[in-house]
């Protein structure tokens, strides 16, 4: 059906200031054979900046968008909470699939980001193994069975 | 005044008008009768015209038309209307048709004739038609219409007027003058009566009218000349009578005045005038309010005058000018019967008043000596008829004073022998002229006989003769009685005296000899008889300070004659005092000289004793009164101490009285308030604590025994030897010392001491003790409310102190908690991150080099990751024991059997291949936050869970017991269990009774079980455990 529509843009973004937590991230996401291309934006700042083809990505053609955004809450200069709310806020990425994966479990952390549109928040766990679990069953979800509204660009920023 | 009011001309008037009416009748008719006759005038005139007229057109019109024809015909109508001075003027032919036509408009119907109208209507048409016939030759050519007025010329008319008026004014001229001429002719005679009667108005004589007419008018001259003459001669009369009466007012024996309306004084005549000592000058002329005092409103005297104006007769009696004036008033009124002012009468009364008041102080005096008789008294007239009797008789015969009064003995008494026994007596007495005593026996009306002891007198009368008798009798049947009886016991005979405590005396004033009853030897404490008694003895008894009342009294007894009797005080000749009650009653002989006297003597010292201490016992209830309100109304115990004794000495029953604290250090009683005139005694003394209680004072004394110290008699008694002589010089007689205490524990004392020895007996030592006792009540309130009052003052600043230390605590308090919050949120965060760093690269290094590592290699790497998992479960426990800490508490009711089958399904679920027998007992119910308490119970069944995770058929159960009233839950497992020594440290963080090889575990799940049941307020306890034998925990929480 779409899924060749999908494979020509099959962008995850990434928004993540660990490098470790990056590389373990693609790491599992290449074990379960997740072949999209994976855009790294290393704080708050940098993800939205790609978003929104602004700073260093002047000119991208933000209609353009990644297919999942994975976004980690605790980020150097804006925090993830901050990214989500400028996400839902702006007409083009309002119904972008956002998944929150973090280390928190934080109660005020789970409900801020529901409160906020999250799609989904998944606990980053110690155990490597149950990462890679866990990183295979949000590409399956995520990439493949789930379906996203195909997002059309309005006219103007209404 | 004009008589009735009426204008003297006005008959004179009503003549006139009469006359004006008859002039302007007669005028009208006249007027009338001139416009009938102008019009006839005009008729006549008018009817000779048209034939005139009639004839002229007929010659003028006929031969024009037989010349001429139609033609210019026109022109010879208009000319013939103008010379005519005709309305209109039309020609027709003999058909009818019009020919030609001046001055009537074309096409109008031509009217018809109305000539008949002119002959027959008294108004006049004010045009008429005319219808004339055109006639020639015995053959009508025509018809001719023509119109005229009706109007006579101006200059007609006026003629007619004038002479018409002069007419009328010559007639009116004549009515005029036979009116004038008739009335004057009418009214002669009625003037001549008026002018009689303004000579009478202004009293001329003779007012008789000369009588000139014989009809009626002459009839009524006649009356009224007989009238007059009759009006003069009473007048006459009257004035004499009133010179008559002028004199014998001005001589009458008493005053007579007439006052006007306004009560102004008018006329005042009559002799009584001359005996008062106000100028009948200032009484003439003046208002009667001027001499009725300050007050004159309501003074009866204008009261009086007022009800007079009114129609209303009264009297009333007036002091006036030194006299006393009875006075009658009443209106007085004109003759037609309206009140024009006050007539009133005064009588002298002054003598009678006196004379009445004279007799009225006789008569008082004489009827107050009477009743002070105890006995019975009386007077009787020469026949022996009862005059004057006093209370003691009436209530001894038992009739009412009206039977008594007129009556003789013979009369009253209901045995006839009686009586006449009385009146025998009676005779005696009036013939010997002295005074005689008798022995009279009487029967009362119930039929008691009475023996009387009667003592009659002879009163003398006019003219050196006997005018009756007086006599007292006293009631004697007791005593008679009580002698017959005694005559047979001599010893009874003294006894009763003694006991009766009551002795007579009689004493001869002529030759001094005094006889005393026994009675009276005893009473002045002698042997009966044992000396000859005489006024002198007697006097010698009594007291020297009373001496002189008692001699005044007795001289005045016998100069007046009143009933003798008053207290007194004798001395006995041991000393001894006693206060006796003595009455006598002197005799006289017929010029009044006493004769001798008889009384009685009493001895009343108990009474007297009784009546004084009843004295003290009211004042000091009265002191207990003011005492209380003292204790009251005090505002500390400096004014409460100086009130109390103030009392005591206002009472009038102390010298002194003073209040005492006793001074441990200085070893001393200090005063501390002191009142009454003895004051100054405080002063000085000195009252040291410290002697023993032989040398101790009464203060000090009572102080020691807890009981007040009396000390009647100052002067002679031991305990006071050291201020004896000081009290004596104070004027102090007897003390008393009350104890005071505060709390139990001695604090002074308060004394009160009397001029007179022997004051305080038990009743006043009762009293004084409830004194004390208010004292120490209202003493120890101050003090408790000191003590109060300090320490709510204590209490507020803790109070203060305390808030503040509450506030530092709670910002503390949140400080600490917000600091745990960020720092918990941070570890969530930041702690986790390098063990997965570590975990994650230790794995991709054994997967992707592990063909390059040996087996130890290997073995490292897998203990590196094994110790991240172990930390990262650390972790995540810290966490939710700071979580525990942290939340809010949000109570309801928990069903704990469903929450832990719940705990436990899940563990099952977890670990499917375990197999565990569970026991939980349905219907535990707790107020608990179930989300807390889902935590503890998933760490202490997790614990369960676990510890048996070796042991074979392993069995966890959840059930309640009761120990000691409370109800527990109790969570319990046989699984490896552990040693009860142990069991205290279990609930403390990282507390670890197993190995991580036997037992995963971070020791944090039982303290973070123990956080949440220390928030619910509940308790969390080990039950039973043993090494190998499970283990059970125990825990309380609120039921409801």
């Amino acid at each position: 059906m779409d899924i060749r529509s999908q494979k020509e843009h099959p962008v995850i973004l990434l928004v993540e200031d660990n490098p470790d937590d990056q590389e373990l991230t693609i790491e599992a996401f290449r074990e379960c054979r997740i072949a999209n291309e994976i855009i790294i934006a290393n704080d708050g700042e940098e993800a939205l900046d790609y978003l929104f083809g602004t700073g260093p990505h002047a000119g991208r053609d933000i209609t353009r968008l990644p297919q999942l955004v994975l976004l980690d809450l605790k980020l150097p200069k804006i925090d993830g909470i901050e990214v989500l709310s400028r996400i839902r806020s702006h007409p083009v990425t309002r119904l972008l699939p956002v998944v929150i994966l973090t280390s928190s479990l934080e109660e005020r952390d789970l409900v801020e980001s529901y409160r906020l549109g999250a799609n989904s928040y998944v606990r980053k766990p110690v155990d490597f193994v149950e990462f890679l679990d866990a990183a295979r069953q949000l590409g399956l979800y995520w990439l493949v069975l789930n379906r996203a509204p195909t997002v059309a660009p309005p006219e103007s920023g209404g | 005044m004009s008589p009735a009011g009426i204008p003297t001309l006005s008959l004179r008037f009503r003549f006139t008008v009469v006359l004006v009416l008859v002039i302007a009748s007669l005028v009208g008719l006249f007027m009338v009768i001139g416009e009938w006759r102008i019009a006839d005038t005009v008729r006549v005139s008018l009817v000779q015209q048209m034939v005139e007229r009639d004839a002229l057109l007929t010659q003028a019109l006929i031969p024009r038309l037989r010349e001429r024809g139609f033609i210019g015909l026109q022109d010879t109508l208009d000319t013939l209307r103008t010379k005519g001075a005709l309305h209109y003027l039309v020609l027709r032919d003999a058909d009818g048709a019009i020919l030609a036509s001046s001055g009537w408009p074309v096409g109008q119907t031509l009217p018809e004739s109305n000539i008949a109208q002119l002959h027959q209507d008294v108004r006049l048409p004010d045009v008429v038609h005319v219808r004339l016939p055109l006639r020639q030759s015995g053959g009508a050519i025509g018809i001719l219409h023509y119109g005229v007025s009706t109007e006579l010329p101006g200059h007609v008319l006026l003629m007619q007027r004038q002479s018409l008026l002069i007419e009328g004014v010559a007639i009116l001229l004549v009515l005029l003058g036979v009116g004038w001429g008739l009335m004057r002719w009418m009214l002669a005679p009625l003037r001549l009566l008026l002018e009689a009667c303004e000579r009478i108005e202004r009293g001329e004589a003779t007012p008789r009218i000369a009588a000139r007419f014989s009809d009626e008018l002459g009839r009524v001259i006649a009356a009224f000349n007989r009238m007059a003459e009759s009006v003069q001669i009473r007048l006459s009369g009257l004035r004499s009578a009133e010179g008559r009466l002028s004199a014998m007012i001005s001589e009458f024996p008493a005053i007579l005045w007439v006052t006007d309306a306004d009560l102004r004084i008018t006329v005042v005549e009559g002799l009584g005038l001359r005996s008062l000592n106000i100028p009948v000058d200032r009484l003439r002329g003046s208002l009667l309010s001027e001499h009725l005092g300050e007050d004159p409103a309501s003074h009866p005297a204008l009261l009086a005058h007022v009800r007079a104006l009114s129609g209303e007769q009264g009297g009333f009696t007036l002091d006036f000018g030194g006299r006393t004036l009875q006075c009658f008033v009443g209106p007085l009124r004109k003759e037609t019967g309206s009140i024009e002012g006050v007539v009133g009468l005064a009588l002298d009364i002054t003598a009678r008043r006196e004379a009445e008041a004279a007799i009225r102080d006789r008569d008082r005096l004489r009827q107050t000596l009477l009743s002070a008789i105890p006995d019975m008294a009386w007077l009787k007239d020469h026949e022996g008829r009862y005059v004057l009797v006093n209370e003691a008789f009436i209530q001894a015969i038992g009739r009412p004073l009206e039977e008594i009064i007129g009556s003789t003995d013979e009369m009253l008494w209901a045995q006839a022998n009686e009586g006449r026994e009385f009146r025998a007596h009676d005779q005696q007495v009036m013939a010997s002229r002295r005074t005689l005593s008798f022995e009279e026996t009487f029967t009362r009306r119930d039929g008691s006989v009475r023996r009387l002891h009667v003592t009659k007198s002879p009163v003398p009368g006019e003219n050196g003769r006997i005018g009756g008798t007086v006599g007292i009798g006293r009631d004697v049947t007791e005593q008679r009685q009580a002698e017959m009886a005694l005559r047979r016991s001599e010893a009874n005979l003294a006894e009763a005296q003694r006991v009766a405590r009551l002795g007579s005396w009689e004493w001869d004033v002529r030759s001094g000899v005094l006889r005393w009853s026994d009675e009276v030897y005893r009473i002045f404490g002698h042997a009966p008889g044992a000396f000859e008694a005489s006024y002198a003895r007697f006097l010698e008894a009594i007291p020297d300070e009373e001496r002189p009342t008692v001699e005044a009294a007795v001289s005045r007894a016998l100069e007046t004659g009143q009933l003798y009797s008053m207290d007194h005080r004798i001395r006995l000749s041991d000393g001894r005092e006693r206060r006796v009650h003595e009455e006598g009653l002197c005799s006289y002989d017929v010029e009044g000289k006493p004769i001798r006297m008889f009384g009685i003597v009493q001895d009343i010292s108990e009474r007297w004793a009784l009546e004084q201490s009843l004295l003290n016992m009211q004042r000091m209830y009265w002191i207990l009164s003011e005492a209380n309100q003292t204790v009251i109304r005090a505002p500390d115990t400096t004014a409460l101490f100086h009130g109390l004794c103030r009392v005591l000495t206002e009472s009038g029953l102390f010298r002194l009285a003073w209040v005492g604290r006793m001074d441990g250090e200085q070893g001393r009683i200090v005063p501390l308030a002191r009142t009454g005139e003895a004051s100054p005694y405080v002063d000085g003394l000195n009252i040291s604590t410290d002697r023993d209680e032989a040398n101790a004072g009464p203060t000090v004394n009572a102080i020691r025994r807890h009981e007040p110290v009396v000390v009647n008699d100052i002067a002679n008694d031991i305990l006071m030897w050291p201020w004896a002589a000081r009290a004596r010089d104070f004027g102090l007689g007897a003390m008393i010392s009350l104890p005071l205490y505060l709390k139990g524990e001695p604090f002074g004392a308060i004394n009160a001491y009397t001029q007179a020895p022997g004051f305080f007996n038990d009743q006043v030592v009762q009293l004084l003790r409830e004194l004390a006792d208010d004292m120490m009540y209202g003493l120890e309130f101050f003090v408790a409310r000191d003590e109060r009052e300090a320490a709510q003052r204590e209490l507020l600043e803790l109070n203060a102190s305390l808030e503040q230390k509450v506030d530092e605590r709670t910002r503390e308090a949140e400080a600490i908690n917000r600091e745990l919050e960020a720092f918990s949120y941070s570890v969530s965060h930041d702690l986790r991150a390098p063990l997965r760093s570590i975990d994650g690269f230790s794995e991709l290094l054994v997967k992707k080099q592990g063909e390059r590592l040996d087996a130890s290699g290997r073995d490292y790497l897998e203990r590196i990751r094994r110790a991240t998992q172990r930390m990262s479960v650390l972790i995540d426990d810290l966490l939710k024991l700071s979580r525990v800490s942290r939340a809010d508490l949000h109570l309801g009711e928990v069903d704990i059997s469903a929450l832990a089958s719940d705990v436990l399904e899940e563990l099952h679920s977890a670990y499917p291949e375990r197999e565990v027998t569970i026991h939980v007992q349905t219907g535990l119910r707790r107020r608990a936050d179930p989300n807390l308490l889902r935590i503890a119970l998933e760490n202490l069944l997790g614990n369960a869970w676990k510890f048996t995770s070796k042991t074979p058929s392993a069995q966890i159960r959840v059930d309640e017991i009761e120990i000691e009233g409370a109800r527990w839950i109790r969570i319990a497992d046989n699984g490896a269990g552990f040693d009860m020594k142990y069991a205290n440290k279990l609930f403390t963080a990282f507390q670890r009774l197993h190995g991580p090889q036997d037992f995963e575990g971070t020791g944090i799940g039982l303290a973070t079980v123990q956080r949440v049941i220390a928030k619910h307020g509940g308790q969390i306890r080990v039950g039973e455990a043993g090494v190998g034998q499970g283990a059970s925990f125990l825990l309380r929480l609120a039921e409801r």
